[in-house]
């Protein structure tokens, strides 16, 4: 529902790109609507400088869908299908938009991204978990083979 | 029904609001023509956390214990907010009992407070008296505990209630005990030092009416007494849930109950054969604050005259 009369303002990201979006859109972003109530009609370009293109360019797209949700009803199961596809990203980008929707705060984006990382981390060993996201075991053999033993009886069906 | 809905308090910290007018006080004034360059002052006094302010997104990659190759965009890059927000999806137990494994760092967040306000065994249902006071040595994870579910537990000794009694008194409001070996007459009056309790689950515990003068959830316990029901009004004037059905609740209990239980919001008397019109009509005058009450018997009865 994008009418001509709808307002853009001018995202730019820490990489000096612009991206105009439409003002609802923006608005997605905690952020962005509290800078908006501040400043007058003229100023419409708001710097997001902790957020890369790449990174921004990902965020409006989920900032559009779910503005756009609000004209354009969906089903949860197809808002939940697009939402687990929007996810479907590299680890890094995933640790990306974490960030990018903390600083944005945008809520529901921070609780998808988490929520996805939360999935890959369910079940899995302390082993494992070190080894999927590259976390350095920093524990003297001594402190390991302490918490080892405390927590042995968890597979001690 | 979810009586700890109200608890769900897990991930807002402290720190969050703070941190988030810093955000947007510094982006107004990015907006407003600032540079952005600035060397940002903000202090949360918790250490951590603060990494995003930073004018890089990965902040100053965090405090780099001298390992090498550690990968910039890693789960461990990111401040401690962001990761216990994403810990705050799994379980206790025994998820963050892994993430303790991980690292140093992890270990430490693992036992945050917000993590550990809702606990439950269900995943683990062999854990014994020795693994369950280890999992809670650590304080920070006793600190908020507000509901524990040890149901069909059956390692768990009494030891583990007197435990329970002696260390999370306080602030423990559910405590899912049923089908458990670990409660019998001898331990039910030590749960008279949890003073915040809201819900108990007995049910199918090996409980008599000798000592169930704090018992809550009474299914299955045929010999409730006037004196039982006295007690749980008398001691529990917090309550919001009973359930006492197949019980013998009397006309006298539910006087009682209706004038000393006031915060009763849920109340499961079904086939209470004893009751007549007069404690139901007692029940519904007394009770301003029930939402569901369960009782299925006799349509003779004025209860359904009630409109409840």
């Amino acid at each position: 529902m994008v009418d001509g009369s709808e307002q853009f303002v001018a995202l730019v990201s820490s990489d000096n790109e612009t991206f105009n979006v439409e003002r609802g859109v923006a608005n997605v972003s905690g952020l962005v609507a509290n800078v908006l109530e501040d400043v007058s009609e003229e100023e419409t370009t708001i710097p997001i400088p902790n957020v890369e293109s790449a990174i921004l360019a990902k965020v409006i797209e989920y900032c559009r869908y779910h503005y756009h949700l609000q004209s354009n009803p969906q089903s949860d199961e197809d808002i939940d299908k697009w939402n687990k596809e929007f996810v479907r990203v590299d680890k890094p980008t995933l640790f990306h938009l974490i960030l990018a929707a903390n600083y944005m705060d945008i809520q529901s984006l921070l609780d998808l991204t988490c929520k996805s990382v939360a999935d890959m981390i369910k079940g899995k060993s302390a082993e494992q978990i070190r080894g999927e996201f590259g976390i350095v075991n920093d524990f003297t053999p001594e402190e390991e083979e302490e918490i080892r033993r405390e927590n042995a009886w968890v597979e001690d069906r | 029904m979810d009586l700890g809905s109200d608890s769900s308090d897990v991930c807002i910290l402290s720190s969050e609001q703070e941190r988030r007018i810093a955000r947007i006080r510094h982006a107004r004034w990015v907006a407003r023509g600032g540079c952005d360059t600035v060397v940002y002052a903000v202090s949360n006094g918790e250490g951590g956390g603060l990494d995003e302010l930073d004018a890089s997104p990965w902040g100053n990659a965090r405090r780099d214990r001298g390992q090498k190759g550690r990968t910039r965009a890693s789960l461990d890059a990111l401040p401690d907010d962001p990761l216990l927000h994403i810990f705050s999806y799994l379980d206790a137990v025994p998820d963050m009992l892994e993430i303790a494994r991980v690292s140093s760092r992890f270990a430490r967040l693992s036992s945050n407070r917000a993590l550990w306000s809702r606990v439950s065994f269900q995943n683990v249902q062999h854990v014994t008296d020795a693994a369950f006071s280890s999992v809670f040595r650590v304080p920070a994870r006793r600190e908020r505990l507000s509901s524990l579910d040890l149901a069909r537990c059956h390692s768990l000794s009494p030891r583990t209630v007197e435990f329970i009694a002696r260390n999370f008194g306080a602030n423990l409001e559910h405590l899912d005990l049923s089908h458990s070996t670990a409660v019998t007459d001898r331990e039910v009056p030590l749960l008279h030092h949890c003073v915040a309790l809201r819900s108990l689950s007995l049910a199918y515990c090996r409980v008599t009416h000798k000592s169930i003068n704090t018992l809550v959830h009474l299914n299955y316990c045929m010999s409730i007494r006037n004196d039982t029901v006295a007690a749980i009004a008398m001691h529990l004037p917090q309550l919001v849930l009973l359930r006492v059905a197949d019980s013998s609740l009397r006309d006298s209990n539910a006087l009682m109950l209706a004038s000393m239980a006031p915060s009763l919001q849920v109340l499961d008397f079904d086939h209470c054969r004893r009751l007549s019109d007069t404690g139901l009509l007692a029940l519904a005058s007394g009770l301003r604050e029930i939402r569901i009450i369960r009782y299925v018997l006799s349509l003779d009865h004025a209860a359904f005259g009630l409109a409840w």
